[in-house]
């Protein structure tokens, strides 16, 4: 098993559903972590590793929504499916605004349970890309001296040198030489290109 | 018995002064005795016959020859042997005769008009008895007949003007339209025949034809017409059939042809259509003899000529009467004063014709007259004897008393003038001793029948001592006697014994007193004695007699008394005395009605009395108070006592207490009024099934009368299969041991199936020995039927409970048939997936496989739980586990408790004991015991959603099970409240599921109550006996 190959990760307290699952999804190519108690699984947990988690709403001890919302304390952004007996529309609700991904009822067919796993680990896929680049942003960013980040801002604002120059203080060629310093700490050929970037983080922030 | 009772005062009065007061009271006992026997005429008339001559011999001389003769004239309608006039003529001639001072001379006329009509010689007639008569003066004239008054009535200016006139008619309305004028009254009857008629239907009540005879002369249609009038009113009721002016020899024939329950009723016939020429008496004879029926008449002149009787024209009554209006008459008074009389008629029978048609005297109307009686031989002897006894007895004293009486009036008239030779004939007529004799007993004189009862000469007797031929110890008594009547000269009876020629003692009785000496000088004594041993010993018989009856009667133990023929007690036995504590002149004659209880006093008299009426036994049951105050209860039996001529003496009853019996008799009776009234059906058996007995109730339920069963087997009342159970009962109580409340069926007669609680016990004996069985049977299939309904009700109410449970459940119902749902899925489709890769991992697939079949069984059971609690299943006991019924529940449950956040834990007790129940409705209560718990800490804080549920050793045999939470708890009203129908703490619920329970749970013989813990919450228990005890 590759470093970089997503796991699904089952939790069921009752163990021949787990181990039925398991199976299911290991039938589908799929790598498998059963966990047959909550609590093991959260000891267990590496929101690092790629992957996704389908949860059993009801259990003793840790159900299915405390699980999720002890994860997200954890700040693991991995997606999780529930599962649940019943229909049960108040827990349903409280799972989607806890950031489920999908809620299907038992017994659940393979397709259904196999695309919503697909789309947990692709949602998990590009939520690990888009933290990467992020990354790659926030550590040039880092590097810009404070005041050349106040120089990147007013530039994303669209103010002209002779304006910010204004605005600090100081004179045009000054921001002229910090405008550079910006663009090239932050590896960007334009000042679109500058915004843009700095677009990204606002999302994630 | 008018005569009798006429000389005896005279007689009586001449005793007292012949003999002093005490041989008047002994004269009366005899004359007494006497007077009870006055059915017998033999006696009757031979005391008439000494009585009478005695009266002739003691009245008082004629009148003076001075005084004239009465002149009676009887003038009548026919002649002097016509049958009525016959009767009314001797009774008006024998009356008169005997109530008139002076003699009386008796003139008959008659005019026989019924045969010879006298219009033609009327005149003639007249002038015949004017010549006749022609200086005659009559006192009194009788006129017999209405055509002899009609015609003397008509020609009172001409004959016998001022004679006062006296009638004698048979019926008082023949003369109702005459004028009678002065100086005339007189008797008549009234002629009826209705009352005859009456008494021959009482006497034969069976009768439903009257044959009514009658000639038809005058005289009988006067009859006929009479009878048809009279008789129309009993029309309905008989038939009348009237055979008129028949010819003798046909009348016969038609007589002696009558069928049974017919009476002939002879009115009169004087005609008949052939040339013999009989009287209506004569005709009757003729009659009576070939007669196959009873004849009955309305007058007397025919008793004796065949008739029954009946209530008849009292002729002789009429007779007697006129006559004594005659004494009034020829005694001074005015006929004006005198008012006429009617006589009723009298019931009047012929003894004979009683005997003949086998009609009993008693059913005769009271006060009726039976002639003709006649005797047996035995009677007319046996009363002989007594009469003959008494009359010597009698004679006895007459003789004296008429000895004395002429001794004193010869003395009074004529001195010394006493015949010697009379005298001695006079005494030696006799059958009486007579003797004289001297202080010392030597005789002096001895009749002949003092020799001949000594069997010695006078000679050989005279001159020696009587006393020798006394017993040597009674002679000094008899000097003693002679010593004073010499002292105290009376006359008075003295017995002695004396020694009789066989040798034996008897007794003599004597009446001696001191009398001239014949030779003139000494004392000597005249005695007159007689035989009375036969008296003496008859008279020791009776006082033993009477001794062993006192005797007998003081010393039993019954009430024993005696009443004479007035009703009037006269004696009471001693037990009687002691009962009632009163003594024998309290109770005597009507004392004894002074103790009886108020109440049963008129009820007494009235038997009493009826009993004395009809002459027959009666049974008296009354109260009588006892010499300690206390009424009791006394069973009184009297019987008549008949004399020999049938005559009523009285009556003896015997009595006893019967008030513990009656006490007995009223708890029995209360018994079985109860037996009887009881709904349940009580019946007896022997011990060989035989039903013997069989109340209302018993017909009621089983539909079979008590006529119809009793004797049949007690098996008939079993449905075929249990026979066998009937055997069996019989077979227990054989054995002396009882069924008590067995729940059965049994078959009614319309073959209905009853269901019945039977007790049965055995019937003992006084010596305890079983006799049989008594069983008491309760209809029961009411209450079974309602038993039944209860359980079924029971039932779907629990089904309905569990079912409102489990919808309550099903979110997690459904989660727990998910599971295995989504195993099955998974590993099914995982198998899918496997097989369509390219190296299928068969291994792999062998496994899904193997859990696809137990996760389909896990499917299974779960599914198999929730019909069982679906399921509207009967009940069914079982052997159970309570910890494996807990166990299932919460296994149930489990995803209930999950999704409510709450932790079930169970405490099991180990090893408890199997108690026998319904696994599914013990389960129901442990749902709805855990269900209700999780309710009550759902909304509670995480730390308390904790329900702890027990099961634990119940005091030794039973098991308890709780349910306990850490909720709010019940307020304290609401403990008991919850096991009550309807009642819901819950927004949604129905409350039915706690009452349901404890229904459920006292079926199990348990109980199921709540109680707060100390801390929080609160905790149901219920428990289930080890052995219980099922309600089914």
């Amino acid at each position: 098993m590759s470093d970089n190959s997503p796991i699904v990760f089952v939790v069921d307290d009752d163990p021949d559903v787990l181990k039925g699952l398991a199976r299911l999804l290991r039938s589908a190519g799929l790598e498998v972590a059963a966990f047959s108690s909550p609590h093991a699984f959260l000891e267990l947990h590496d929101s690092s590793a790629p992957g996704c988690l389908v949860l059993d709403l009801a259990m003793p001890g840790l159900n299915g929504l405390e699980l999720q919302g002890a994860l997200k304390a954890k700040g693991s952004a991995i997606p999780i499916v529930f599962l649940t007996g019943r229909g049960d529309i108040p827990m349903s609700v409280q799972a989607m605004k806890g950031g489920a991904l999908d809620f299907l009822t038992k017994p659940v067919n393979d397709e259904d349970l196999l695309r919503a796993i697909n789309a947990a680990l692709e949602k998990d896929r590009i939520g690990r890309e888009s933290r990467s680049e992020l990354d790659e942003i926030q550590q040039r960013l880092s590097a810009l001296t404070p005041r050349e980040r106040e120089v990147l801002t007013h530039v994303v604002s669209g103010q002209l040198n002779k304006q910010i120059a204004n605005d600090l203080g100081t004179v045009e060629k000054t921001i002229k030489v910090h405008r550079a310093r910006v663009m090239e700490k932050m590896k960007v050929n334009s000042v679109a290109e500058l915004v843009r970037l700095t677009e990204r983080l606002k999302t994630i922030e | 018995m008018i005569q009798l009772k006429i000389v005896r005062i005279p007689c009586c009065f001449f005793l007292f002064r012949a003999f002093g007061p005490k041989s008047l009271l002994f004269f009366q006992a005899v004359l007494r005795r006497i007077l009870q026997l006055s059915f017998n005429k033999v006696v009757d008339q031979a005391l008439l016959v000494v009585l009478g001559s005695a009266l002739l011999f003691l009245s008082p001389p004629p009148a003076s020859a001075g005084e004239s003769p009465k002149r009676v004239l009887i003038f009548s309608s026919e002649q002097q042997q016509g049958p009525g006039v016959l009767i009314v003529n001797q009774s008006i001639r024998s009356t008169l005769k005997n109530g008139l001072p002076g003699p009386c001379l008796f003139y008959y006329e008659a005019q026989d008009s019924f045969r010879i009509p006298n219009e033609k010689y009327e005149g003639e007639l007249v002038r015949l008895l004017q010549r006749k008569y022609d200086g005659e003066r009559f006192d009194l004239i009788y006129a017999l007949g209405t055509p002899a008054l009609k015609f003397l009535l008509k020609h009172r200016g001409e004959l016998f003007t001022d004679t006062p006139l006296i009638y004698v008619v048979v019926d008082q309305r023949q003369v109702a339209n005459l004028d009678l004028g002065p100086n005339v009254t007189g008797v008549g009857g009234k002629m009826e025949l209705a009352p005859t008629l009456d008494i021959a239907l009482a006497l034969q009540p069976q009768t439903q034809r009257v044959v009514v005879v009658a000639g038809n002369a005058s005289a009988d249609t006067t009859y006929l017409a009479l009878a048809r009038q009279e008789f129309r009113p009993y029309e309905g009721k008989v038939e009348f059939t009237y055979l008129i002016n028949l010819p003798i020899d046909e009348l016969k024939k038609r007589l002696a042809g009558l069928p049974e329950k017919s009476v002939v009723f002879y009115l009169s016939v004087n005609s008949d259509p052939t040339t013999r020429i009989y009287t209506s008496p004569e005709v009757l004879t003729l009659l009576a003899s070939s007669s196959s029926v009873p004849i009955y008449a309305a007058s007397q002149i025919y008793i004796g000529n065949g008739t029954i009787g009946g209530r008849l024209l009292n002729l002789e009554e009429i007779g007697t009467r006129a006559a004594e209006i005659g004494s009034r008459i020829l005694a001074g008074e005015s006929p004006q004063n005198i008012p006429s009389q009617t006589i009723p008629s009298a019931a009047m029978f012929d003894w004979r014709q009683l005997r003949r048609w086998g009609i009993d005297e008693a059913k005769l109307p009271p006060g009726s007259i039976v002639r003709f009686r006649e005797f047996s031989v035995w009677e007319l002897y046996k009363w002989r004897i007594i009469g003959a006894v008494s009359l010597i007895i009698l004679q006895a004293f007459l003789i004296i008393g008429l000895l004395i009486s002429r001794a004193k009036r010869r003395k009074a008239e004529e001195a010394s003038k006493l015949s010697e030779t009379r005298y001695r004939t006079v005494v030696e007529t006799q059958t009486e001793l007579i003797c004289r004799y001297q202080p010392d007993t030597t005789l002096t004189f001895v009749n002949d029948a003092y020799c001949r009862y000594f069997g010695k000469t006078s000679e050989q007797l005279i001159g020696t001592k009587f006393s020798e031929l006394l017993p040597e110890y009674a002679r000094d008594a008899a000097l003693a006697h002679i010593a004073s009547l010499i002292e105290n000269p009376r006359r008075e009876p003295y017995e002695r014994e004396v020694v009789l020629r066989n040798g034996e003692v008897g007794w003599h009785e004597w009446v001696d007193h001191v009398a001239q000496p014949t030779n003139g000088d000494g004392i000597e004594l005249q005695g007159i004695g007689r035989d009375i041993t036969e008296r003496r010993r008859a008279e020791e018989e009776l006082r033993l007699s009477e001794r062993r009856f006192r005797d007998m009667a003081d010393s039993s133990t019954i009430l024993i008394w005696l009443a004479d023929a007035d009703m009037q007690c006269t004696y009471f036995n001693q037990r009687i005395l002691d009962f009632t504590g009163r003594t024998m002149d309290q109770l005597l004659g009507e004392g004894w009605l002074e103790i009886i209880h108020h109440d049963d006093v008129q009820r007494c008299v009235d038997a009493y009395t009826a009993g004395y009426e009809k002459r027959e036994p009666f049974v008296l049951e009354f109260r009588i108070r006892r010499a300690d105050g206390e009424f009791r209860w006394i069973y009184d039996t009297g019987a008549p006592r008949f004399g020999t001529n049938g005559e009523l003496l009285g009556y003896i009853g015997s009595a006893f207490d019967m008030t513990d019996r009656k006490a007995g008799e009223e708890a029995k009776n209360n018994l079985a009024a109860i037996v009887e009234t009881s709904d349940d059906a009580i019946l007896s058996e022997t011990l060989d099934g035989i039903i013997i007995s069989w109340n209302a109730g018993a017909e009621k339920i089983y539909g079979y009368s008590a006529n119809e069963i009793v004797g049949q087997h007690v098996s008939i009342l079993a449905p075929p299969e249990l026979k066998v159970e009937v055997q069996g009962i019989v077979d227990r109580v054989s054995r002396g041991e009882g069924v008590d409340h067995l729940e059965t069926q049994r078959v009614s007669k319309e073959g209905m199936r009853i269901d019945v609680s039977l007790t049965i016990s055995p019937i003992r004996n006084e010596r305890g020995l079983i006799m049989g069985a008594s069983t008491i049977a309760r209809d029961i299939t009411a209450r079974k039927k309602a038993e039944v309904e209860e359980r079924q009700h029971r039932t779907e109410l629990a089904h309905l409970s569990r079912v409102t449970m489990l919808g309550e459940l099903s979110g997690s119902l459904a989660h727990e048939l998910n599971q295995p749902l989504t195993a099955i899925l998974s590993n099914a489709q995982a198998a899918q997936r496997f097989l369509a890769h390219d190296d299928v991992d068969l291994n792999e697939v062998r496994d899904i496989l193997g859990d696809i079949v137990k996760q389909d069984k896990r499917a299974g059971e779960v599914i198999h739980r929730l019909r069982l609690l679906l399921k509207k299943s009967t009940v069914e006991h079982q052997p159970l586990d309570l910890n494996e019924v807990v166990s299932e529940v919460l296994k149930l449950v489990r995803n209930d408790l999950l999704n409510q956040r709450v932790t079930g834990q169970m405490e099991l007790a180990p090893e408890l004991p199997t108690i026998i129940g319904d696994r599914v409705q013990l389960e129901q209560v442990v749902l709805n015991l855990v269900m209700n718990g999780c309710d009550a800490i759902a909304t509670g804080p995480a730390a308390n959603r904790k329900l702890i549920i027990r099961t634990a050793l119940n005091n030794g045999d039973g098991v308890c099970v709780s349910v306990a939470d850490q909720g709010v708890g019940l307020a304290p009203d609401n403990l008991e409240k919850v096991f009550e129908p309807f009642f819901s703490t819950k927004p949604h619920g129905m409350g039915l599921g706690l009452s349901v329970c404890r229904t459920i749970i006292a079926a199990h013989g348990g109980k199921l109550w709540a109680a707060n813990n100390g801390d929080r919450g609160a905790t149901f228990y219920f428990t289930i006996p080890a052995q219980p005890e099922i309600r089914s």
